[in-house]
């Protein structure tokens, strides 16, 4: 996405503060997107569709706080799903989910299918489990949501350097734990 | 530490299943509820800022006068309507 595109998108998100029904356009761009983001650490889907939903409504109800900060506005959005999220596991008290596609598992690893066996998936789902929280975001983010380095730090409120270097201790393991040759080292 | 639960899902969601919970209608009308409410919770604390305010200048105002009146009639005028 360039530089004008990014800034296009401002101006709409900025031009719905007085209309609304100019944001449908970005509603329909990134409903998908965010929805599975939110998903993936929900797992059930009525629950999502209600963040999903008070997602978009924060970003309608204040569009005119956001301004161009070099991040793309889709940015903005996952910020704002991210603390939806994070404020539902604190109102319930959960143990936070990582509901994680297979398929996107699969993709992450170039694995020979003969060495990709059950007992495999088995003893990388256990070590994610034992992965902080933070750890687990910034995988999620970089690896099944394409964000670069800038953007994750911006959605997480870290510095660019943080998670890189929460990304690398992570994959690092990974590659240590169960010898794995994984598909982006992320240089972006 | 925060424990963690990883779920290995066999399926992606589809997007005509994702598409069911897309309402943008909806999410415009909460919009301007939201703005009617906004609106009507600062027009709120504007008038009890505003009724405060009122209040304080007219005690200022009574407290003027009333020093006014004891400079005029003297301290026993007071002590009088006091008594009364």
């Amino acid at each position: 996405m360039d530089e004008d595109e990014i800034r296009r998108e401002y101006a709409i998100l900025e031009r719905s503060g007085r209309d609304p029904k100019a944001f449908s356009v970005l509603y329909e761009k990134y409903f998908n997107r965010i929805f599975n983001f939110i998903y993936r650490q929900i797992d059930d889907e009525d629950v999502t569709a209600d963040l999903c939903s008070q997602t978009f409504l924060n970003v309608l109800n204040h569009s005119k706080r956001y301004q161009f900060r070099g991040v793309p506005v889709s940015a903005w959005f996952y910020k704002i799903a991210s603390n939806e999220v994070n404020k539902y596991y604190r109102k319930r008290n959960r143990t936070r989910v990582f509901s994680i596609e297979e398929v996107r598992i699969r993709e992450l690893f170039e694995q020979a299918n003969d060495g990709w066996d059950e007992e495999l998936i088995e003893r990388l789902m256990n070590y994610l489990d034992e992965l902080p929280t933070d750890m687990l975001e910034v995988l999620q983010l970089r690896f099944f949501e394409d964000k670069d380095f800038h953007e994750i730090a911006f959605i997480l409120d870290i510095t660019e350097s943080g998670a890189k270097m929460r990304t690398y201790r992570a994959l690092d393991r990974l590659r240590k734990k169960f010898n794995l040759k994984i598909k982006y080292d992320g240089t972006k | 530490m925060e424990r963690n639960k990883i779920r290995l899902r066999k399926k992606i969601i589809s997007p005509s299943n994702i598409d069911q919970y897309r309402d943008y209608t909806r999410l415009v009308e909460r919009h301007e509820r939201y703005m009617k409410l906004r609106t009507l919770y600062r027009f709120l604390i504007y008038f009890a800022i505003t009724t405060i305010l009122l209040v304080l200048l007219l005690v200022a105002i009574w407290r003027v006068k009333e020093e006014q009146y004891r400079k005029v009639h003297g301290p026993q005028s007071t002590v009088r309507s006091e008594r009364q």
